[in-house]
């Protein structure tokens, strides 16, 4: 390299667009992962879910949806999944392929490393998007399922 | 195919304040910036990498039943008559979330749909041996959880497989009004050493494959009418035609070549040169009432009987070999094919509202191609994948047969795509019904 830059230091050198491949590949490599307000959850997995003041963001209902018990229990739609399967239940699942994302829903009072290790498989099974579901400050009281404020 | 989705992973996690985890010990704690602010919406999507994407997810369990490998194995059968018709994905068991043995012949839909399945299969196999009672259920995940097909077949351990591509022939039915092709056979020519070649039979997706032919000499150019598979002999001082139930007796004999029969119209039409030039002939399936179709100095070889008892065949009267169709009765001749040089084995699409024709073009090697007759549109089927050839539509005209020099028989959709191996070893001429 440098054969075509040719005139020595001294002039300025004109500046390249710049290099987008850096951000690409950055890109590529992320999880997203950003918190959902639980609506009327149809799922009939019992969790306490964390409450949180962060923006709402609609929930796409169509998605699904991975919940967590305070047993640590990991279910799939309302499906247990022992947690020796869980790997090849979500690398291998057709839904997830096409949609791309998740919903987790992991009771408050699950610890974090097994959360984290939950995120970790639902990463290497290639899903980029990860959402977060809590429950909105102020509980259920707050979020009648007909939404009148 | 992953840039489309840069702006709106961008948009998200801008627009929502996301936590951004890496796999590095990255500190920090992201207080949300903009708040509530409104999604904005997708743009324009240009989809070029989802062929996948219409494709019908459907679940096939093993069958359930005290002999799970015969279980596992008619499964298999439907899976792969699922896979290789190209309209469906059949979905990882390794995915699968139900409970089976709770569940036995009914269905929870939740399970289901969490793995994406818009239909599920389900089977059981009552009985042994000889006497099996197999019911085959299809549920459609959007119609409710009453099976919207449900079959039951009675009959021996040796009879599961064809019962499986019934019930997969009914599923197509079900499932897109004209049913499948699952029940049928790929008839072809092999070598079978120095100066002998053999025709055989095979079911279309590989399996049982038998020889036709006595064993002896050279038996090629098969196809299928009354009496059973249609072939040619050569002989010393010539070649003469017959079929698989006529025990070695020459049904259609005469001075040179006579090769190549194709049954329809009631007759059989081939190739002789009997009158000294290769010319199209028919006669009756006894072998009498021969009468000449074609009549031209050129080369007239390779007659195909196609829908409403039409004929293809090649022809070199406009100079290098061309597909050409006719009536019946030779009139009404029309060349079909006009790229390349060299075009050669038509077979017919037997569904006429279709109007397809598959041939082998030729040009350094040799490849598949479709023609629809009535528009001049062409479709390449292969294309840098060796020497393909001798193309042969399935009856329902979804699937694509040719010999491949990647070692077999291969399969494919009408435009080329999910090629797939059936029958192993040297294959040629190929005919499928």
């Amino acid at each position: 390299m440098g054969m075509s830059s040719g005139g020595g230091g001294n002039g300025r050198a004109p500046l390249g667009e710049i290099n987008v491949t850096p951000l690409v590949d950055v890109m590529l490599v992320l999880l997203i992962i950003f918190m959902v307000a639980a609506p009327m959850m149809s799922t009939g997995v019992e969790v306490d879910l964390p409450q949180t003041r962060a923006p709402r963001m609609e929930m796409d209902e169509e998605k699904l949806i991975l919940s967590i018990d305070a047993q640590q229990r990991v279910f799939l739609g309302e499906e247990e999944v022992p947690a020796d399967r869980l790997e090849e239940a979500l690398l291998n699942n057709a839904r997830l392929q096409a949609d791309d994302e998740i919903y987790v829903r992991a009771d408050q009072t699950v610890p974090y490393g097994f959360v984290l290790r939950v995120f970790a498989t639902v990463r290497q099974a290639g899903i980029e998007k990860l959402g977060l579901v809590t429950d909105p400050a102020g509980g259920a009281a707050d979020v009648p399922p007909s939404g009148s404020e | 195919m992953t840039l489309r989705r840069l702006p709106s992973l961008l948009a998200a996690s801008l627009a929502l304040g996301a936590l951004v985890f890496v796999a590095l010990p990255i500190q920090s704690q992201e207080a949300p910036s903009e708040p509530s602010e409104p999604l904005p919406e997708r743009g324009v999507v240009i989809e070029i990498d989802s062929p996948e994407r219409s494709l019908y997810k459907i679940a096939v369990p093993n069958l359930r039943g005290a002999n799970t490998a015969l279980g596992a194995s008619g499964a298999e059968v439907l899976r792969n008559d699922l896979t290789l018709v190209s309209l469906f994905q059949v979905l990882d068991a390794r995915s699968f979330l139900a409970n089976l043995e709770q569940e036995g012949l009914n269905i929870t839909p939740g399970p289901w749909s969490a793995v994406g399945a818009q239909g599920v299969i389900k089977g059981e196999i009552r009985g042994s041996g000889g006497s099996l009672e197999v019911e085959m259920r299809l549920y459609e995940l959007a119609r409710g959880t009453t099976a919207t097909l449900t079959r039951t077949y009675r009959g021996g351990q040796g009879e599961l497989r064809g019962f499986m591509h019934q019930f997969a022939n009914e599923v197509l039915r079900q499932l897109t009004g004209t049913a499948g092709a699952f029940d049928s056979r790929i008839a072809f020519a092999r070598r079978a050493g120095p100066g002998r070649k053999d025709v055989y039979i095979a079911d279309w997706d590989g399996h049982d494959v038998g020889r036709v032919s006595d064993g002896n000499g050279v038996n090629m150019l098969p196809s299928f009418g009354p009496g059973g598979i249609w072939y040619s002999k050569l002989t010393e001082t010539g070649m003469f035609i017959t079929h698989s139930n006529a025990g070695g007796r020459r049904i259609i004999d005469g001075d040179g070549l006579n090769m190549g029969p194709t049954v329809c119209n009631g007759r059989v039409y081939f190739t002789s040169t009997r009158d000294g030039n290769s010319e199209i002939y028919s006669a009756s399936t006894s072998g009498g009432d021969v009468r000449r179709i074609t009549r031209h100095p050129a080369i007239d070889v390779s007659p195909a009987c196609g829908p409403g008892g039409n004929i293809a065949f090649v022809s070199t009267r406009h100079g290098s070999p061309q597909i050409f169709t006719m009536s019946g009765d030779g009139s009404g001749v029309r060349r079909v094919t006009f790229r390349g040089e060299h075009n050669q084995t038509p077979s017919w699409c037997q569904r006429g509202d279709q109007n397809l024709l598959a041939f082998t073009g030729r040009s350094g090697g040799m490849d598949v191609f479709t023609v629809n007759v009535a528009t001049g549109q062409y479709t390449r089927l292969t294309q840098g994948q060796g020497s393909n050839k001798d193309p042969a539509f399935s009856p329902d005209c979804r699937m694509v047969a040719f010999a491949s020099s990647r070692g077999g028989i291969f399969v494919s959709n009408p435009e080329g795509a999910n090629q797939n191996q059936v029958i192993r070893g040297a294959a040629e001429t190929l005919r499928w019904r």
